[in-house]
């Protein structure tokens, strides 16, 4: 026979490149904390063997995994750690989501009724007796501060106030904007419409866009994600072929799970489309080099900047860009924060079950931050941001913020005219 | 993108070099695939631990009998940037112990005697077998802790003449983390532990079990994961000298080397890229331009120079399959040592010299690589990427990895 | 040993021959040793697929030896229900083979009594995934994959609670003879060396290709050819079902599903007596077995070879022709006292792993016969101890155990290696929990229960009762672990325990090496990194 033969390996999430070589286990914050979880290696390869063998094999232990992924970056061998283990979630678990965790997966839903009496809501999420109730009645843990909502959708703003204006360039990308930026926070959108705007690029919002569905997946409800999932990678093929170059966002795990979990857990199809889905941090990057776009930033622009590396951001591999955006101001004193995760893992640690162990793993990153004492706490995460500033006091701005604000757009504008 | 020194691989050897350069000023990245092998090290940096199968009492003037393919050949001063090593790693919080020109022993995991160049600050070691007889020592070790192999470390402790006390403790943290029966591992123990209390409720169950005659306690290295503030914090509050043993991988003092080198890269602005693969590169006129990333696609990573710090197999800088060996990123060119087929790589008894331990990409003097048998002018290769290394035999590998690091560029 | 070490049978051979025979023996109210001169199943047993055959392999050439087979393959899946997992396996018939001998195969399958369906080949991709799916034909039969580990260890513990007595590393090295009697055995301990004289009314050589050996202690000569097969383990379970090739019997054509893993083979080739204690893989059978592996699934040309190890056989040719041309097939039980004028010794052997009951009932009613004993065999309608309840009610019974989600998966492991024994497997101490060996599940408490009463001297012997370092990493960690551990708990001396680390260490790499590249070939650099470097073993 004349074909080759055993030239590499294949298998499910490269799980037979695992060596047992415990690497993983080193850098997984919840074996850290929990004695109760069984450690990536074991909850991923090890089981993986027995799971195939015997679906018995699989338990509910698996769910205090917080799917950062810092199993697979620590990996020397590229073994997809953390999605075999989310995948043994996703097949395997016999567990129905209970109402509070529709809850809080379902950001789309909540999100737009909140939305609508945000005054009310917020003011309501802030009382402790309010709170009382979510603990003993939903468990999501009284501790927990709720981010607060937005009077007005970021949808909403753009419509009324940008949208008119975006013909005027002769660039174009679409925007992404995510739950967040859409229902608690506006600015950062409004944020990342003013650079691209002072750089000679317009911003379309896609047709109709649905949460990235990261919450989903973690809650048991990967169908409805996948659904979802679909129906955002439709719609970025759309506003791609209608002459935007890229589609950016400014989350880095809606990106994250768009670019990587749909493909790799939720079998959505995203060829065509990840490879011009990006952060906004990349794009202006990429641009900055090519010599495409040139950045001005203010001079009475001074602040002490700490950047905190989110798990999905060092995960996908894309810090670089934020980082080296940050030290193009040149008031900006850098910092580089040891790179921890902040233990809030999105929904998780609103669970009161969890919300002990979230306050253990962070503790570390939280403790580096009061010894650094910036002026802002820097990350691409918005759950990040919740968790920093309600547990160190610290406020924290996304990178497209801290540019925004460091921005002299007119000088900008004028530089990238001839663009 | 653009930087001077691009360097492929995290490890002791990749990290070395990446914190030299970034000290003489240059704007330096490092591209690592995940974790290194320093989460196997044993606490200690070898020069030379054996020649022809027996230990060396001077490693530095020992080289100078090794066949002419040992990278060390090609170092220039080793004494000189041996001392540079020990500078280094000392300016980035690891403290070191011994002498190039003389050989101290480390106690293995399993008891073993290895001889060493230098070896961490409180970890244990011994000048001769001699110098144990009739000193008291007291291992301890924690219930339910079996990474620490007792028995073992009892009887060669009582083979160099101590007497020797077994005794276990425990503390209520200790206690609960034992309940994982997959997680109760050194470094989990060591990040329990990193907390001031914890090493005080520790150093009490310490001080009340030591038995009343005793010169040293021993312990397996589960303190200080990132720093040696843990460490430092016990032997202040412990009566009796203490001292530590490597344990079973994942290894404490290792992580904390790691863990020590990046921070100390990053402190002197150095870019770290912790998660990314180099799928190749342009050449042109024999010099590298840039490199280009899995993660980073099509953004172009450019220097003036790159260094290969990719490790041998297990690292991935050597990858092979039923029909070849290949240097993983470029395809460079290798040496085999004539190996044909995959049968001339290993040998049946496990502990003989293994063909393909020494296997790596040839290299000039000035440890620049060659593609297709043309000579990279500014591509170099450092650490056990390099043929001619036998790091089982020789016990070489970590001096390979440092000098090798310092000696280039 | 008893105080005149005086006994009615003494059974040569630990595999599963000699296990099944003291089983029998001390059912039927003999008092019986077992002598073994290494450990049990080191031998064939130890060494094979694991296939539970339904005998349709043998349908066509051999109707009587497919009988046999579907006979034993019913009574072992009833018998030893912990031992086996009912898989059923297919007999595909790919584009090269002939469709026409399928009938031919069915036919002779139905004459057996041996069901055999015809599948079309969408139906046999649908029942299992991983079959080459260029395949034209189909027959499903009742194959099954069986444990010979755990079978082995079953028919010891059942022996000894009838009141055999069962020893190993006990070597024979020369036997009692007066006036053409045979009246006991020389025994030779192969730790110790120490001798002992044992005192017996009839032995019995069930000691597999080594029986060849021990007859010649006697003066006797059997016609033995050792044959060798060589087999692939595969790292994770590729296929669910047997996969088989429909034509006449090869090498590397059978594909069977064993607990976590699969196995591909097997070969066939005589060697010569002297290289029977240390089989080797050789890279021309590596490649036969990973090329015919292909053929029946594959994805195996892409997955990780795991180890590859090799077993060796006993042909018996036939008396009137000991050239060796004419292999007895089935099972032969030679009468000494017949066949060469020597009383009180018989052989059993041929046969396979699967009819070792029969080929037990046969040697004990042989030698029942001449003891003057009376007594039905029972070994057929008794189940084998660990048995007697399903997993699922076993799992029932010890719910409580399962409330503590992170220990219970080793317990779950347990259940499947150890049946209704695991109720015998300390749990209830936290220190129970801790794992030793994290790829396979194996925990304290689990090694706790070998020590006391599986015949542990070492880390081989641990590896066959509990799976340490039969998973992906062969040993790496665990093996360190595992042997402290075994140190502390059977209070070995630390010399002998790191001697013995570092022999099973090698005995991994034996079976590493054949197939070391790729992932292989990292493997075993972290194996030396970690011991040779980091630990200081040479």
């Amino acid at each position: 026979m004349s074909e080759k033969i055993q030239l590499h390996n294949l298998s499910a999430h490269d799980f037979e490149q695992c060596l047992k070589c415990s690497i993983c286990t080193v850098y997984c914050p919840v074996s850290a904390v929990e004695p109760n979880y069984p450690g990536p290696k074991h909850a991923g390869p090890d089981l993986m063997r027995y799971r195939m063998k015997d679906p018995d094999f699989f338990n509910e232990t698996l769910k205090l995994c917080l799917n950062c992924k810092r199993c697979e970056v620590a990996c020397p061998h590229g073994v997809k750690v953390g999605d075999i283990i989310q995948e043994a979630r996703i097949q395997y678990s016999q567990h129905s989501p209970s109402l509070r965790d529709r809850m809080l997966a379902n950001t789309d839903f909540v999100g737009s009724m909140a939305t609508l009496v945000a005054p009310l809501t917020n003011f309501f999420l802030g009382l402790s007796p309010a709170k009382t109730v979510l603990d003993k009645v939903m468990k999501i843990d009284h501790h927990r501060q709720f981010p607060a909502y937005s009077g007005t959708k970021f949808e909403t703003w753009f419509h009324r106030h940008a949208e008119a204006e975006q013909q005027n360039y002769k660039h174009f990308v679409g925007y992404f904007h995510g739950c967040y930026v859409n229902y608690n926070y506006p600015k950062l959108g409004q944020d990342f419409v003013k650079i691209m705007n002072a750089c000679g690029y317009g911003v379309h919002l896609l047709e109709k866009e649905k949460c990235c569905g990261v919450a989903l997946i973690a809650n048991g409800l990967s169908g409805q994600a996948k659904r979802q999932g679909e129906n955002n990678m439709r719609a970025m093929r759309r506003s791609l072929s209608e002459g935007n170059e890229a589609v950016l966002t400014t989350s880095s795990t809606c990106t994250f799970t768009m670019r990587d979990e749909y493909p790799d857990l939720l079998k959505v199809d995203n060829q065509g489309v990840r490879d011009s889905l990006m952060l906004a941090t990349r794009f202006l990057c990429q641009k900055i080099d090519e010599g495409k776009i040139k950045l001005v930033f203010r001079k009475d622009y001074h602040k002490k900047v700490a950047y905190h590396t989110a798990c999905h951001m060092e995960r996908m591999g894309w810090t670089l860009y934020s980082t080296q955006l940050l030290k193009m101001i040149p008031g900006l004193d850098f910092m580089m924060l040891d790179s921890h995760c902040c233990g809030i893992a999105g929904t998780y640690g609103f669970k009161k079950e969890n919300y002990e162990r979230s306050q253990k793993i962070g503790a570390p990153l939280f403790q580096q931050i009061q010894e650094v004492n910036p002026d802002y706490v820097s990350t691409d995460c918005e759950t990040c941001k919740w968790q920093i500033e309600m547990s160190t006091g610290y406020p924290v701005m996304n990178p497209i913020s801290i540019l925004a604000d460091a921005l002299d757009v007119e000088a900008t504008k004028a530089l990238n005219q001839n663009c | 993108m653009k930087f001077d020194t691009i360097i492929i691989g995290g490890g002791l050897s990749g990290m070395t070099c990446a914190i030299a350069q970034a000290q003489k000023g240059k704007r330096v990245a490092v591209i690592a695939a995940g974790q290194s092998n320093l989460h196997f090290h044993s606490g200690s940096f070898d020069l030379l631990g054996y020649q022809q199968g027996q230990p060396v009492c001077d490693p530095v003037t020992a080289i100078a009998a090794l066949p002419e393919s040992h990278p060390y050949h090609r170092l220039g001063d080793v004494e000189q940037l041996a001392t540079q090593a020990r500078q280094l790693l000392a300016d980035a919080g690891v403290g070191t112990q011994g002498d190039a020109h003389h050989n101290h022993f480390r106690l293995s995991p399993i008891g073993k005697l290895v001889p060493t160049w230098l070896t961490m600050e409180d970890m244990f070691t011994v000048g001769s077998a001699e110098e144990l007889k009739g000193k008291k020592i007291g291992l301890v070790n924690i219930v339910g802790f079996l990474d620490f192999t007792v028995p073992y470390l009892a009887d060669a402790l009582h083979d160099m003449g101590a007497e020797v006390t077994v005794r276990s403790f425990t503390t209520p943290l200790l206690e609960n983390a034992r309940r994982s029966p997959s997680e109760m591992r050194a470094t989990n123990i060591a990040k329990y532990l990193d907390d001031d209390s914890h090493v005080k409720e520790v150093a009490d169950r310490l001080n009340s079990i030591t038995p009343r005659e005793c010169d040293l306690l021993l312990l397996p290295a589960i303190l200080g994961i990132a720093n040696d503030r843990a460490v430092k914090l016990l032997k202040e509050s412990v009566k009796t000298s203490l001292r530590f043993v490597a344990t079973i991988p994942p290894s404490v003092p290792g992580t904390r080397i790691q863990s020590l080198l990046r921070r100390r890269f990053q402190q002197l602005g150095g870019t770290l890229l912790p998660n990314d693969t180099v799928k190749g590169g342009g050449f042109e006129n024999n010099r590298l331009k840039y490199v280009c990333t899995e993660n980073l696609a099509d953004t172009r990573l450019e220097a003036n120079e790159f260094v290969l710090a990719t490790g041998s197999f297990l690292g991935g800088g050597l990858s092979s399959d039923y029909y070849s060996v290949r240097e993983s990123v470029f395809g460079l060119d290798v040496e085999l040592n004539g190996a044909a087929s995959h049968v001339d790589w290993t040998t049946d008894k496990l502990f003989d010299k293994q063909p393909y331990e020494s296997f790596g990409v040839k290299a000039d003097n000035q440890f620049r690589v060659s593609k297709d048998g043309t000579t990279i002018d500014n591509l170099y290769a450092i650490g056990s990427i390099l043929s001619g290394n036998d790091p089982q035999h020789l016990a070489d590998a970590t001096g390979v990895d440092l000098l090798t690091a310092l000696a280039v560029l | 040993m008893n105080e005149n070490n005086l006994y009615d049978v003494v059974i040569i051979g630990g595999g599963i021959t000699g296990a099944g025979t003291a089983r029998d023996c001390a059912m039927r109210g003999l008092k019986v040793l077992l002598v073994e001169k290494r450990d049990f199943t080191n031998g064939a047993t130890g060494r094979n697929h694991g296939l539970l055959h339904s005998g349709a392999r043998y349908a066509v050439t051999d109707q009587e030896s497919a009988k046999e087979c579907i006979q034993e393959n019913q009574i072992l899946r009833r018998i030893a229900r912990h031992c086996v997992e009912e898989t059923d396996g297919l007999f595909i018939t790919l584009p090269e083979d002939d469709l026409a001998y399928q009938q031919k195969f069915v036919k002779a399958c139905q004459k057996a009594g041996i069901r055999a369906d015809v599948l079309s080949p969408e139906e046999a991709r649908r029942l299992e995934p991983a079959v080459n799916p260029a395949l034209k034909g189909a027959v499903r039969v009742p194959d099954a994959s069986v444990d010979p580990f755990r079978l082995t260890t079953a028919n010891i513990l059942d022996a000894k609670r009838h009141g055999a007595e069962v020893m190993t590393y006990e070597e024979v090295v020369g036997f009692i003879i007066e006036n053409g009697v045979m009246k006991g055995v020389h025994l030779r301990n192969n730790h110790t060396g120490e001798k002992t004289d044992i005192h017996c009314k009839l032995v019995i050589n069930a000691a597999g290709i080594w029986g060849h050996l021990v007859a010649q202690l006697a003066d006797i000569k059997i016609n033995m050819f050792p044959a060798k097969g060589t087999l692939l383990i595969f790292g994770h379970r590729v296929n669910h079902m047997v996969i088989n090739r429909c034509r006449k019997p090869a090498n590397g054509d059978i594909l069977v599903p064993d607990d976590a893993v699969c196995v591909i083979g097997t070969t066939s080739d005589r060697v010569p007596f002297d290289q029977i204690d240390d089989m080797r893989a050789t890279p021309e059978e590596v490649d036969l077995l990973i090329r015919e592996g292909m053929q029946l699934a594959p994805s195996l040309s892409t997955s990780r070879i795991l180890r590859a190890y090799a077993g060796v056989r006993p042909l018996v040719a036939s008396d009137d022709d000991p050239s060796g041309r004419s292999i007895s097939r089935g099972i032969i039980v030679l009468d000494h006292e017949q066949r060469d004028g020597l009383k009180g010794f018989i052989t059993v052997t041929g046969g396979k792993m699967m009819t070792y009951r029969l080929m037990a009932e046969q040697a004990t009613n042989l030698a029942c016969k001449k003891l003057g004993v009376d007594k039905p065999c029972m070994t057929a309608t008794t189940p084998l101890p660990g048995s007697e309840e399903s997993a699922r009610e076993i799992k029932n019974e010890l719910q409580s155990d399962f409330r503590n989600l992170t220990a219970s998966t080793s317990r779950m492991a347990e259940i499947g290696r150890h049946g209704t024994f695991t109720k015998e497997i300390p749990y209830s101490e936290i220190e129970d929990h801790a794992l030793v060996c994290e790829c396979e599940e194996v925990s304290v408490g689990e090694v706790k229960f070998a020590i006391d009463k599986l015949h542990v001297h070492g880390l081989t012997n641990l590896r066959r009762r509990t799976r340490i370092g039969m998973g992906t990493c062969q040993g790496e960690l665990c093996a360190c672990r595992a042997s402290s551990v075994l140190c502390q708990l059977g209070h070995t001396e630390a010399k002998k325990a790191l001697e013995d680390l570092s022999v099973f260490v090698q005995e991994r790499w034996k079976g590493d090496r054949p197939i070391a590249w790729g992932d292989a070939l990292k493997e075993n650099q972290l194996t030396l990194k970690i011991y040779q470097e980091l630990f200081g073993m040479n």
